[in-house]
């Protein structure tokens, strides 16, 4: 295909395609398959066939079509120009050959031979180069030889690259032919009597043309057949011509028919007579300029374009910049499009868009962002003000002996205690279990038993301390504390905020004072808290039965055995070591006597010391605010049985109270009954841990006449007159849900359902009584009949349009058979509402208006609006409301925020999208 | 406020009673996702609006974004106010019993007014009013004033709180119902003949004839529209703005023994002798519903601020809870007497009135809950001093319950029963008189139109769905048609230039149609009567000075 281009200069595109050549096989065959490749290919040639190169040289664009036409099932990404050109050797070599190839797709093709049904190859190519071509050709600037011959190497190359050994050949010699048919247009006066000879010469040489066609080294052979045959002269020429076209070949091939066209000649125009000077001037011209191959040598440019093409080529090059310039910011648009919200100036552009704004990081001096920051903490390090802290001095190991130790000895030393200390640690835990656990529920067995008969015992003697005396402790402890400065005091406040602390002696000694206070009443208060604590936690813990009491300390007895027996272990090397036997020994030791405690308090020795101890914990309790005298706790008891014994009282007195009312609120006959129900209660109280207020103990004592009297006893402030009658009607009322199951609350809302009955007046006490006053009207029948009739009503109706006379005799003497033969011809049904499709069809008691109520459809819309695809769609749109009534604020603002918001000022352009 | 009267306090939440299902978890959730999760189950329970629809399943694009962005909206607005309940500041509670034996119901007046602060102790006061009869009881919209009216003539009102009176007038005829309008500024007395109106300071402004021998009344205070039942059995609406008569509905079932509407949506609820009770709306001339709540004459119907449940008290003895979404009886209680009047509170606490005692009923429903509970035990008690009860109405944002009786009135604490977060944008208690009025005129601005009031007041806006035959079989065609000019006259009413801006908007519409003609017409006539006018004035002004007749 010509090329705009007049001389042999590579276009753009050119350095790339020379770089093709080079391709080893399998990247070819994988370059075939790549569609980018190809296309990149085959653009240049595209945009080579501009119509200005078509004016250039329009005849022979001409021929070219029509070989397109012919060749059409040549591979089209293997360039056929490059084969083309590679032809003409191969036909001088293949003089009236035959040739048969196939191509990888599987194309055949005949060479050399006169295909029959090709009228384009009627005339042979070689045998056009008759002797009056030469001066046909004598115009072109035959290159030499040597460099053609190079070129001509590169073309195997490339050949070899991407074809099979076979099709190369076959492909060479059908573009050598189609490449010489330009030629024959221009001879077209060339003798056709050669055909017999070359067909002739064609079975000649197809035998071993064809055997050795898909030899590659073929080149050589053919060669020396066609220096055999063809006179050197013409050869010679030929080849100018062929290199002229090797020249190119591995160029693009849009570039090739350019080199063609550059070797223009007067004779090429049909101008060989012509004599004129000038013109002869220019052509030695152009031909010198052609033969420069000196790389910086002035070369005459190409012809300029037209304005016209000109200003296309560039219309199309800067659309096409633009486009690309304007999709950049296509994502831009998109998403400000989307937003909800736009605010200018825009957040990106102002000037602190993406830094971090969040933290601001210490300062130190290897951060130091400027000189002043640097300055400042280099003062700050020389006035010893450092902001780093200063490296701790390494602690530095030495053992008994004072010598210092390496790393690696400190090291070992410390696995070594670390592991005598999980030795020891384990049997100390081991021993702690014990003692915890088992030990401690044995000992609660004894302590209780001992408490419940000093309890006994003190009760009997009167001792125990009243409720009256507690309360006056504690107001005197609280009265204690009235007068006290406390730490959230105005006082101390006000000091800590001047740092009088620091200043005033005073306030220093008050604050001392007030730790003291507090601590000290601090400590009483948790004497008596922690006794509470305690005994919840044994009695949490009390499940266990006392039968087990011995077997307990049987265990705990051989438990402490085999600890004693597993003492002596094996000794590691460790162990052999001083200092870990003088540990080894101190813990030992710690352990032995610790199981040895433990022994004795299991042979009960151990009572005195504890109670010691109690008293000595006594002391901080409550007990220092009585003075000795008025203390009557002289017995060894612990904190459990005090508290249990307080819960007791609280009953009792509770009793009373409720005893109290009751005596104080109407008569009531049931009164003794209740009282006896709880006076069957006190001594298990007493006994049991757990109190007589606690939920077991009354739902096992519960009988239903007490519980009711109970109720009553409650309710008696509301009804004047208590009828005595018992219930004796199960409860009429209909229980709408009852979701707990519970014994205990059924029975009570029984009893209180009862109970409002037995308060009811007599007149409606009866329910039977109540349905009988109102059987004067029978509401409900009567709602039932109305509700059947708007069903009726509502229901689908039949009308008969018939109208009499219409198509049918009246008046008198009509039968009444025709009558009723003529009803009923036109009837129309009317839809309505289905009794089964009511709203209120499984509704018992209720009737609903079916009709519809027109004065509302004001405000339906008629139909759904456009965006929305279904009903619930917009309808869900339009249930979120506006008005500030029915949202926070936060939400009303944001949902009315305008869409685009401008704040004041300059306002920057959006930023070039980068991507 | 009535954060101060609750005596033992709870927290508000209240907890579900709902089975609980212990489902393993299977689902792989963090702990902040699982929170999230709870948090947006907690805001949608309180505050949401209606099931999420399906975005994933919009084909269109830019509907589906929008949807999305609309229920991201959604989400956002209920997490928000779920958030916002921080600024709600005052807690309300309840009486709470300390042991399973210790009933609420025993706490007397008495105890409450000795172990409240002083300011709230004042909350309780009596009333002794025996000569003019039991004595009917009403408060206005924000709980500020009380409105007294004696069966025998006596009309008073009152700043309760301050104890100062408003006014006192003596009608001299009997007095069958008092109800406050929109505001403290007027009240709507139903006498012997008529329905007066009268203004805070008890000066007669309106006798609405129309309504005669009226027997209840309500107000509806987003429409402006009284509602009133005469012994007839008419209900009838008057818009208190406009001063139409709106609708005219004969209920058919004899003299109403009760009434009440819906805070909800808005809808009457009758009372009848029949023991049904009829819903109503201004828009039809028939009952949406008619439940059959007893066997004898409804004496009292209240509903709860949600718009669920109804509670209805019969002469049959018995107290009906019916959920009005669903129309089903929940639970029916027993009263001792035939109660006389119910109300509810904003926090859901029931007030019966029977005989000479009031009951005041916790927990008769709960929205929370599946299943109902039946309760065995009332909250409080209040009476049996001897007062026969006529009438019992709950103080908004208060914890006051007035209950009006033979004897004259009396105010009884009831710890948890009022809103303790009022919203001033709804109704302020201490609002100022400029305040008072923004309100007014806020409230003419946002009335809403009789027409609005339906079941569901929500259907504002929804599809029509009726099929096009059955449009086609209900269009009108024995309409008027619309005259164009009577319309256009209609449109362009107002302003001097307003005519002429319409006619220019309608000739620049290139639709040539009979409208269209008529407005050309229309013009042209404007325009020969302008010219003319103009020559008029031109010849008055003579020749020199015609220059400056005004052009038009």
């Amino acid at each position: 295909m010509p090329g705009r281009q007049a001389h042999g200069r590579p276009l753009l595109a050119q350095p790339k395609a020379k770089a093709g050549p080079k391709k080893s096989k399998s990247r070819a065959q994988a370059n075939a398959l790549n569609a980018f490749n190809i296309a990149q290919e085959r653009f240049p040639t595209k945009e080579k066939k501009t119509p200005r190169a078509r004016e250039l040289d329009a005849d022979i664009e001409k021929k070219h079509a029509r070989d397109d036409e012919d060749d059409d099932d040549e591979d089209e990404e293997e360039g056929p120009r490059r084969k083309k050109v590679k032809a003409p050797k191969r036909g001088a070599a293949t003089d009236g050959d035959v040739e048969y190839g196939s191509d990888s797709e599987g194309n055949e093709w005949q060479l050399g031979g006169l295909a029959d049904d090709d009228e384009d190859s009627e005339i042979e190519s070689d045998d056009a180069f008759g002797d009056s071509d030469n001066e046909m050709f004598q115009g072109y600037a035959f290159r030499g030889s040597k460099s053609g011959k190079r070129k001509d190497d590169d073309s195997d190359d490339s050949d070899d690259s991407n074809d099979d050994l076979g099709e190369t050949l076959g492909e060479e010699a059908i573009d050598l032919a189609t490449a010489l048919d330009q030629f024959e247009e221009e001879s077209e006066e060339e003798p056709e009597g050669e055909e017999g000879s070359e067909e002739e010469s064609e079975e000649e040489d197809d035998s071993d043309e064809s055997g050795g066609s898909d030899d590659d080294d073929d080149d050589d052979d053919v060669d020396d057949d066609s220096d055999e045959e063809a006179d050197p002269e013409k050869l010679k020429e030929l080849k100018g011509l062929i290199s002229g076209f090797g020249g190119e070949e591995d160029d693009d091939e849009s570039s090739k028919p350019a080199s063609n066209q550059q070797k223009i000649d007067l004779g090429d125009l049909g101008l060989s007579g012509l004599n004129d000077p000038f013109m002869k001037q220019s052509v030695k011209l152009l031909k010198k300029e052609s033969k420069e191959t000196r790389p910086g040598a002035a070369k005459k440019l190409a012809v300029p374009l037209s304005r016209r093409e000109q200003g296309r080529l560039d219309r199309a090059a800067a659309y096409e910049k633009t486009n690309e310039t304007l999709e950049r910011w296509t994502e831009t648009v998109k998403q400000n499009r989307r937003a909800e919200h736009l605010i200018f100036p825009l957040p990106q552009n102002s000037d602190s868009a993406g830094l971090d704004r969040s933290e601001l990081q210490p300062l130190s001096l290897k951060n130091a962002a400027n000189e002043l920051e640097s300055t400042i903490m280099g003062i700050m390090e020389q006035s010893g003000l450092s902001l780093e802290k200063e490296k701790k001095p390494k602690k530095q190991e030495f053992d008994e002996e004072g010598n210092l130790l390496t790393r690696k000895q400190v090291l070992e030393r410390k696995r070594i205690e670390r592991e005598i200390n999980s030795r020891e640690a384990k049997r100390a835990k081991r021993i702690k279990k014990i003692k915890s656990k088992a030990y401690h529920r044995v000992h609660r067995k004894q302590r209780e038993r001992d408490e419940m008969a000093a309890k006994e015992a003190m009760a009997e003697a009167g001792e125990i301390d009243s409720e009256e005396e507690r309360e006056a402790q504690d107001r005197r402890r609280a009265l204690e504390r009235v007068g006290q400065r406390h730490k959230d005091s105005k006082w101390a406040k006000m000091g800590s905020k001047a740092k009088r602390a620091v200043w005033d002696d005073d306030f220093r000694s008050g604050l001392t004072e007030m730790a003291r206070k507090d601590e000290e009443l601090r400590r009483r208060k948790e004497g008596k808290s922690s006794r509470a604590a305690g005994d919840d936690s044994d009695e949490t813990s009390s499940s266990g039965s006392d039968s087990d009491d011995d077997d307990d300390v049987a265990k705990i007895r051989r438990q402490l055995d085999e600890l004693e027996q597993s003492d002596d272990e094996p000794q590691s090397r460790l162990m052999k070591m001083k200092f870990m036997q003088k540990a080894e020994a101190a813990r030992k030791k710690a352990n032995d006597d610790l199981i040895q405690e433990i022994r004795r308090e299991l042979d009960g020795e151990d009572a005195p010391a504890s109670d010691d101890e109690e008293e000595k914990a006594g002391e901080v309790g409550r007990r220092q605010y009585g003075n000795g005298a008025a203390n009557p706790f002289s017995m060894p008891q612990d904190s459990s049985s005090s508290s249990k014994e307080k819960r007791a009282r609280e009953a009792r007195k509770e009793r009373e109270e409720v005893r109290f009312a009751n005596g104080d609120g109407a008569p009531h006959v049931a009164n003794g009954s209740v009282n006896n129900a709880w006076s069957t209660t006190p001594a298990e109280t007493t006994s049991s841990i757990a109190g007589a207020w606690s939920r077991g103990d009354s739902r096992r004592k519960k009988s239903s006449s007490a519980r009711a009297d109970d109720l009553d006893l409650n309710a008696n402030i509301l009804t004047a007159s208590q009828p005595s009658k018992p219930k004796t009607k199960p409860s009429s009322t209909p229980k709408a849900s009852r979701p707990e199951d519970d014994n205990d609350d059924d029975t009570s809302s029984d009893e209180s359902d009862a109970d409002s009955e037995n308060r009811l007046p007599l007149a409606i006490r009866d329910k039977a009584l109540v349905a009988r006053a109102f059987a004067g009207e029978d509401v409900v029948a009567e709602f039932q009949r109305e509700k059947d009739e708007i069903a009726e009503a509502d229901d689908d109706k039949v009308i008969d349009n018939t109208l009499p006379g219409w198509g049918s005799w009246v008046g008198e003497g009509i039968s009444a058979r025709e009558k009723k033969r003529h009803q009923g011809r036109f009837l129309t049904k009317v839809e309505g509402i289905k009794k089964k499709d009511r709203k209120d069809a499984k509704l018992d008691k209720v009737i609903i208006n079916e009709k519809r109520v027109k004065k509302n459809d004001r405000y339906l819309a008629s139909q759904l609006p456009f965006p929305f695809e279904s009903r619930q769609q917009y309808e869900r749109a339009l249930r979120l409301p506006v008005g500030p009534e029915w949202m926070t604020k936060e939400t009303f603002q944001e949902n009315t925020k305008p869409r685009v918001i401008i704040k004041q000022g300059i306002i920057k352009p959006m930023s070039k999208p980068t991507a | 406020m009535e954060a101060e009267t609750a005596v033992a306090r709870a927290p508000t939440a209240r907890k579900s009673n709902a089975i609980v299902t212990h489902k393993p978890r299977t689902d792989m959730a963090t702990r902040a996702e699982r929170e999230k999760a709870r948090r947006i189950r907690d805001a949608n329970q309180a505050y949401g609006r209606g099931k999420q629809i399906n975005t994933k399943q919009i084909k269109d694009k830019k509907l589906r974004r929008n949807l999305k962005q609309l229920e991201a909206k959604y989400q956002n607005a209920t997490l928000k106010a779920k958030d916002a309940e921080i600024l709600l500041e005052n807690t309300s509670g309840f009486l709470e019993a300390e042991g399973e034996l210790e009933r609420t119901y025993k706490v007397q007046q008495d105890d409450i007014v000795a172990n409240v602060a002083v300011e709230t102790a004042k909350k309780r006061f009596e009333l002794k009013l025996d000569q003019l009869g039991p004595y009917l009881c009403d408060y206005s919209r924000n709980g500020r004033e009380l409105l007294l009216g004696g069966r025998k003539g006596h009309v008073a009102t009152m700043d309760w709180r301050e104890g100062k009176l408003g006014c006192e007038i003596q009608l001299g005829e009997t007095v069958r119902d008092v109800k406050w309008l929109h505001n403290n500024q007027f009240f709507a007395v139903a006498q012997k003949k008529y329905v007066y109106i009268y203004d805070r300071n008890g000066v007669e402004i309106h006798c609405l004839r129309k309504h005669s021998e009226v027997t209840h009344m309500e107000f509806l205070p987003y429409h402006f529209l009284l509602a009133t039942m005469n012994t007839g059995g008419v209900l009838k609406y008057q818009d208190t703005s406009t001063g139409q008569i709106v609708a005219e509905l004969p209920s058919r079932l004899g003299p109403p023994t009760s009434l009440t509407h819906n805070p909800y949506n808005a809808i009457i609820h009758a009372g009848h002798q029949n023991g049904t009770v009829t819903l109503w709306s201004p828009n039809s001339a028939e009952p949406l519903v008619k439940l059959l709540a007893h066997r004898g004459p409804v004496r009292g119907v209240a509903v709860d601020r949600e718009g669920r449940y109804m509670v209805s008290a019969g002469q049959d003895a018995r107290m009906a809870v019916w959920d009005i979404r669903m129309f089903k009886e929940v639970s029916t209680y027993s009263t001792y007497t035939p109660a006389s009047s119910v109300a509810i509170s904003d926090t859901g606490l029931t007030a019966v009135g029977w005989g000479t005692s009031t009951t005041i009923w916790k927990g008769l429903f709960d929205k929370n809950l599946a299943e109902q509970q039946r309760q065995s035990h009332p909250y409080m008690k209040w009476g049996r001093e001897g007062k026969a009860v006529e009438r019992v109405r709950w103080c908004p944002f208060e914890d006051v319950l007035g209950i009006g009786h033979d004897k004259g009135f009396s105010s009884i604490i009831v710890p948890g029963a009022g809103e303790a977060n009022f919203d001033a944008f709804e109704a302020n208690p201490f609002e100022t008189a400029k305040q008072r009025q923004e309100t007014e005129v806020k409230g003419l601005l946002n009335k809403l139109a009789p027409e609005m009031i339906a079941l569901d007041p929500n259907f504002v806006g929804n599809v029509d769905l009726r099929s096009d035959a059955q449009r086609r079989a209900e269009r009108d065609l024995d309409a008027k048609p619309v005259d164009v000019a009577e319309e256009i006259r209609n449109r362009a009413r107002g302003k001097n230039g307003a005519l002429k801006k319409y006619l220019r908007k309608q000739r620049k519409r290139n639709i040539i149609d009979e409208k269209r003609l008529r407005v050309d017409e229309l013009w042209k006539e404007q325009q020969k009567k302008n010219d003319k006018k103009r020559k008029e004035v031109e010849e008055d002004l003579g020749p020199a000075l015609s220059r400056f007749a005004k052009k038009e």
